[in-house]
């Protein structure tokens, strides 16, 4: 009888402990696609002010997450337990909400703000600290609940964030909008390309990899969440620019060779699948990351050309072949690096839950 | 169906996509998109004042239209050539988007009507008036008190330009005297008598 509510108890905390996670991924996401969409609104409307929409669905994003921390945290509290995730994520919440007060002051002193600042990137680390800590809790602790692997709907829901919030920093530290009349963060142009031909490849094999071997090497994880991806993409960083709608179509054809990338990974049982899927993720990022990834490649390759959000994707249109030939081998070596990370990370977070 | 054959497949249908997306659709596509051409005017200046007495002030009001397709950004600029402050001017009434800019003698300003990618060093101060994005048929307007700081011939520059800056419809006046800039302003002038 005993023994029994014992067990009873440790479902309930397990459970409760799942949906804190999940909520916290769930904020994070509203969060970091407000951000990505705050930045979209930059670029249109130049706001002067801290209480904008994008600012109220980042910070309504973030009040979720704290709910959710505080549930992952009272959870561990009653179980006299406290994993590594919940302390990640607990680590990641107190940054984010550190984060607010030092960016209302800093829009109050400066005014427009660059991305890259100091609240900024107070911000975006606590964001990928705390959708980190949310996926590793839902990747270990559903498995010790439901004594299987976690459902395609919470893959998505505890990766994504992950993946936005990474590319969120590698946006923050490559494109040219951190410029303001106070101070000027803007990365050098150089710097700011490779770090994207790098940085980007990699987080999206890695993400899409693992998806895929979270999800039992079965067709269908990786190419959802990359659709997710391209909808969160659509929504706040193309939308909201009607100079960019008639692209659409074509931005939302990145899902073919992500999908089959994803093919190769479930059908080719061969330690090489990996590598081949990696590199052509890898190359997708030219069009994945698409329209930012104009400014990054524009302020190196067309210094004297501005990129209008009107001439957006007239400019992209411009440079693509020129970029694809000078990015697609390192993108391809560093999706592949991506994408054998991603793999292993995955195969070493199942092990652990087994044992 | 045989795995190498599907895994065969997907890698031949990744490499038409990239073959039509990177190099055979951006032509076709781009001829689709066309730059906007935004056709700023200034419609009305009015000063208070033709002469004033030094130490006094007299108001300015400018309004601007935009009468081409929508901008990215439109501004308004009014400059003072024989000020040396900007403060020389105060903002008393505006309805533009964002908050208008006092330009002082040093800053790094944009020039030659392409934003700021060719930046100069400003000469004498401006106040500029901004809208992002300026839609067509939307209209704004600045009024300004400006106290000039030494009598005689006191010279105020107007103009405004359309980004992105597609021809010469995007900026006006269209032609006349150019300004630190190298950009064309309309000229006006107050005479500032003994006080």
């Amino acid at each position: 009888m005993n023994y029994q509510r014992g067990l009873d108890s440790m479902h309930e905390s397990a459970r409760r402990l799942v949906a804190g996670y999940v909520i916290v991924s769930l904020g994070i996401l509203l969060a970091i696609s407000g951000g990505t969409w705050d930045v979209t609104n930059h670029l249109l409307n130049k706001p002067e002010t801290f209480f904008s929409p994008p600012h109220a669905a980042l910070y309504s994003g973030t009040g979720a997450a704290l709910a959710g921390a505080i549930i992952v945290i009272s959870t561990s509290r009653a179980t006299k337990r406290t994993d590594w995730p919940a302390k990640l994520v607990l680590v990641g919440i107190s940054l984010l909400f550190a984060a607010g007060p030092i960016d209302f002051a800093w829009h109050s002193t400066f005014g427009l703000d660059g991305l890259l600042s100091p609240p900024h990137s107070v911000l975006v680390s606590g964001m990928v600290a705390s959708s980190m800590g949310a996926a590793i809790g839902i990747a270990t602790a559903y498995p010790s609940l439901q004594r299987k692997a976690p459902p395609l709907p919470l893959i998505i829901a505890a990766i994504l964030p992950v993946w936005l919030s990474a590319a969120g920093a590698i946006h923050m530290f490559s494109l040219p909008f951190s410029k303001t009349g106070f101070y000027d963060f803007n990365p050098d142009p150089l710097a700011g390309a490779i770090l994207a031909t790098i940085g980007f490849p990699v987080i999206t094999a890695a993400v899409m990899a693992a998806s895929s071997t979270l999800f039992g090497r079965r067709f269908g994880a990786a190419t959802a969440i990359a659709s997710s991806f391209i909808l969160v993409g659509t929504l706040t960083s193309i939308l909201p620019n009607d100079a960019l709608w008639s692209t659409i179509p074509l931005y939302i054809t990145a899902i073919v060779p992500l999908a089959c990338a994803d093919t190769i990974l479930s059908r080719w049982k061969s330690p090489y699948s990996v590598l081949v899927a990696g590199a052509i993720i890898g190359l997708a990022f030219i069009v994945l990351y698409y329209p930012l990834i104009t400014h990054t490649y524009n302020k190196e390759l067309e210094k004297d050309r501005t990129v209008w959000a009107s001439l957006t994707a007239l400019i992209y249109f411009d440079m693509l072949g020129t970029v694809f030939l000078l990015v697609a081998v390192p993108a391809a070596c560093t999706g592949i690096v991506g994408a054998v990370v991603g793999h292993r990370m995955a195969q070493r977070a199942q092990l652990a839950v087994l044992k | 169906m045989n795995t190498k054959v599907v895994a065969g497949a997907a890698l031949a249908a990744t490499v038409v996509y990239f073959a039509l997306v990177v190099y055979a659709l951006p032509q076709p596509y781009s001829l689709t998109l066309s730059s906007p051409r935004p056709a700023p005017v200034i419609t009305s200046v009015s000063l208070s004042d033709d002469v004033i007495a030094l130490g006094g002030e007299f108001s300015i009001r400018v309004s601007a239209a935009n009468r081409g397709d929508s901008a990215d950004l439109q501004l308004v600029s009014i400059a003072f050539p024989n000020a040396t402050r900007a403060d020389v001017a105060t903002v008393r009434d505006h309805n533009f988007k964002q908050m208008p800019l006092f330009i002082w003698p040093g800053d790094e300003i944009g020039a030659g009507y392409i934003g700021t990618q060719r930046m100069v060093v400003a000469n004498y101060p401006a106040v500029e008036a901004m809208s992002r994005p300026w839609e067509p048929g939307e209209a704004f307007n600045i009024d300004l008190s400006v106290r000039p700081e030494s009598e005689g011939r006191f010279v105020v520059f107007v103009k405004a330009v359309g980004l992105p800056h597609s021809g010469d419809q995007a900026h006006y006046p269209a032609g006349g005297i150019v300004d630190q800039q190298d950009e064309y302003v309309a000229m006006y002038e107050v005479q500032v008598t003994k006080a």
